[in-house]
């Protein structure tokens, strides 16, 4: 299945692809702790961490595992 | 999504403020190592960071010098994505959970003890066997240690021997 273009889907992917972005070269577990509140309904990125994949994503483009990532999520990091 | 009351008290006492979870003033390491201040549902938070991450990740410090690893053996299972709502819960309800405060025993009131039974018992720390066998000998009246020995006394003494010295105090009422 094709990639979502950010830019039809609203804030919803538009935002999270933007946070989770540099994950790969700048790794950051707080960013990882704040999608897991997000996605809990505790804190507001301004986007919807709607599912847990997108945080089993963002977990493997800590690691560095960009193409991992972007099977979970809508994001295209690794055509960037 | 298994919390325990083991895991919540856990959290309480190592990830909270007073032994009760807080909305603020948590201090917690994240797992690059940087310091950070906040709640105890952003430690909780962290914690399933590590376990999404796996080991090493798992043995890092995260709060109160202890990890991810030291919490479930605390709680007993792993911490899941959706337990940090629960925290989130607990910690923003009118009365926030705290840990549960362990019951002081009760502590026997000790009658005074002739120095020289308790200084016998003190010489003969580690106990042997042969210890016990002599105030056996000396409850019998074979033999004379220079106190009476009562059968709590030889009670005591075995406990010694296997270095429960709190319940050996118990029953010969001295302080070793």
């Amino acid at each position: 299945m094709a990639k979502q273009d950010e830019q039809t889907v609203g804030k919803v992917h538009t935002g999270f692809c933007a946070f989770v972005q540099d994950l790969p070269s700048n790794p950051s577990s707080e960013k990882l702790k704040d999608l897991i509140l997000a996605f809990c309904g505790v804190k507001d990125l301004g986007f919807d961490v709607s599912t847990k994949d997108y945080i089993y994503g963002a977990v493997e483009y800590y690691k560095g595992n960009v193409r991992e990532g972007d099977k979970k999520t809508p994001c295209a990091l690794g055509d960037s | 999504m298994t919390l325990t009351n083991s895991g919540k008290d856990w959290l309480a006492r190592n990830a909270g403020v007073n032994n009760c979870f807080a909305s603020s003033g948590v201090s917690y390491k994240d797992l690059e190592g940087n310091s950070h201040t906040g709640s105890t549902t952003d430690v909780a938070a962290m914690l399933v960071v590590a376990s999404l991450l796996g080991y090493p990740y798992t043995t890092k410090e995260i709060v109160n010098g202890k990890s991810y690893e030291d919490f479930v053996k605390a709680n007993g299972y792993d911490l899941d994505i959706e337990d940090v709502k629960t925290v989130c819960e607990l910690q923003e309800a009118t009365t926030p959970y705290c840990a549960a405060v362990a019951t002081p025993t009760t502590t026997p009131t000790v009658t005074p003890t002739p120095t020289t039974k308790c200084e016998w018992f003190s010489d003969h720390i580690p106990m042997m066997s042969a210890d016990i066998m002599d105030l056996v000998r000396a409850y019998l009246d074979i033999i004379d240690l220079g106190w009476d020995v009562s059968a709590a006394d030889i009670m005591g003494a075995v406990a010694y021997y296997l270095g429960d010295k709190d319940r050996g105090n118990e029953f010969t009422g001295c302080s070793l």
